[in-house]
């Protein structure tokens, strides 16, 4: 029903956002990555292959290649970022205090209820296994021990700004502490000085963006409920990164 | 590399009109697809930039709470720019009067005819076959089969997976790189029963030749739509066909 509200609309059509969405996935290339639902209805309705294909060539001559990530896709790292010996180090010592997490929070097959997942970022989590005769309405999908573990997995590049120090010193991170695990109800609390305005950003261990947030307080209570995995969180003003932490969710 | 919020995203939030700004480009862009489509005459093509920014800055604030962060914003707005420019066509406003009398004015410029590219025609073209999903492999082949292009073993194998063997080999060697010259319904009375293996049917060959009539019709009315000045028919988008797969034919 989730997923009827958020591509769906009058009639049983898409809505601008299930239109949008396909035809990032055409220049994206990401069709396979697209919820069967909208799929499936585009395959079968002439309407909406229409809206598609117009907005689609109107936005032919659009350049899409510096789409770096996507609220749902998976998007395949188009360049290798050279790493500097001193930040492998950096990452291998890092992979190796997250292999001890992870060997902590590997469990047995598990059911996801993608229905909860309403973030931004989320579905891009979702395996590709659906249980076949299962379409109540919300999508269940299992999760296999290696993609549950996927979703633990180091990202070199933000681990490494995790250990950085702040840009600017006069902002000072009160929680969490980095590490922690949290859930809902979790409070991200900062002191800044100066009147910037600063945003909070939720990204999940694929670097998606899973929520982001204007803070004018110093302070974000997460309300929603994130699936399990490793998170970093970031503090930025309009033109600088100014923190990267992270946490994990059980 | 520093990962970055979408930037737009941050500007829909903080200052939705600085959003408004920003996308400046696309608002134009869209309006001049739209007037070289004859949507909206070249005259008013201010006018509707215009139009289409008031509507937009109207509108901002629900596409503030509308949109929900699933695609990408530009992608999202493009959509929105694009609803309000049919919603201004279905009004009747900006277009091209009917029946004008003849004036130097109405004449569009040598510049704004939309010379629509043979690459733009494929991609929408290529688009077009995605949409249909799960119909792709078997309208790929049909295709092929109505405009005598030859088949690949692949074709064959993503239609019909567990086709055997000896069928695959049967269907390259009368349809494949050296082709045997059947008629269109020869044609389709030699891969009938072969589809009905495929997907458990006991379908006529009209059957299978009226279902690819149909989609051609189809295509052809969704290209058209999106690339009006195209004017595609049967014959041009057989040579459109021909030439998505054996590129080298026709040159962009």
């Amino acid at each position: 029903m989730e997923l009827m509200k958020r591509f769906f609309g009058e009639g049983g059509h898409l809505n601008d956002d299930g239109v949008a969405l396909y035809v990032d996935a055409l220049k994206l290339n990401t069709l396979e990555q697209l919820p069967p639902a909208v799929r499936d209805h585009v395959a079968d309705c002439h309407e909406c292959k229409k809206n598609v294909t117009e907005l689609f060539a109107l936005l032919d001559d659009v350049d899409y290649s510096d789409v770096r990530s996507h609220p749902l896709f998976r998007l395949t790292r188009r360049s290798v970022w050279r790493v500097p010996l001193l930040m492998k180090i950096a990452a291998v010592v890092a992979g190796v205090a997250s292999l001890a997490t992870l060997t902590y929070y590997i469990g047995p097959f598990r059911q996801v209820q993608t229905s909860k997942l309403a973030s931004q970022g989320e579905l891009g989590r979702r395996v590709d296994s659906v249980q076949k005769g299962q379409d109540t309405g919300s999508i269940f999908q299992m999760a296999t021990k290696e993609e549950f573990a996927a979703n633990f997995k180091v990202d070199p590049e933000l681990e490494n700004l995790v250990n950085r120090q702040p840009r600017s010193e006069a902002l000072s991170v009160m929680s969490p502490t980095n590490g922690s695990v949290l859930g809902p109800g979790a409070v991200f609390s900062w002191k800044g000085e100066g009147r910037r305005p600063l945003a909070l950003s939720l990204m999940n261990n694929n670097g998606d963006t899973v929520l982001t947030e204007n803070c004018p307080h110093s302070q974000f209570v997460l309300k929603r409920r994130l699936s399990a995995g490793l998170y970093y969180w970031r503090i930025e003003s309009e033109s600088e990164l100014l923190y990267v932490g992270k946490f994990f969710v059980k | 590399m520093l990962l970055k919020p979408d930037p737009d995203y941050l500007l829909l939030q903080t200052d939705p009109k600085g959003l408004v700004l920003a996308y400046q480009g696309m608002v134009e862009t869209i309006v001049r697809k739209y007037v070289r489509s004859g949507m909206f005459s070249n005259e008013s093509r201010s006018d509707v930039v215009q139009t289409v920014n008031a509507e937009l800055l109207e509108r901002i604030h629900r596409v503030q709470v509308n949109y929900n962060g699933s695609t990408l914003l530009r992608t999202y707005m493009s959509a929105v720019i694009r609803n309000i420019c049919l919603k201004l066509h279905k009004q009747g406003m900006y277009g091209n009067p009917v029946d004008p009398p003849v004036t130097e004015k109405l004449l569009v410029p040598v510049d704004m005819v939309d010379r629509y590219s043979i690459g733009q025609a494929k991609r929408a073209y290529w688009a077009i076959m995605q949409e249909y999903f799960r119909d792709l492999p078997k309208l790929t082949i049909c295709l092929k089969l109505r405009y005598h292009i030859k088949i690949e073993r692949k074709d064959i194998l993503r239609w019909y997976p567990e086709c055997r063997p000896v069928i695959v080999a049967q269907l390259i060697a009368h349809f494949g790189p050296h082709p045997v010259h059947l008629t269109e319904k020869d044609t389709f009375a030699f891969v009938t029963p072969i589809f009905n293996a495929a997907e458990n049917k006991n379908n006529s060959p009209d059957t299978l030749r009226k279902w690819t009539a149909s989609k051609i019709l189809e295509i052809l009315n969704l290209l058209n739509s999106s690339i009006p000045h195209a004017a595609f028919d049967e014959e041009s988008f057989r040579i459109l066909v021909e030439d998505y797969f054996s590129p080298f034919l026709l040159k962009d």
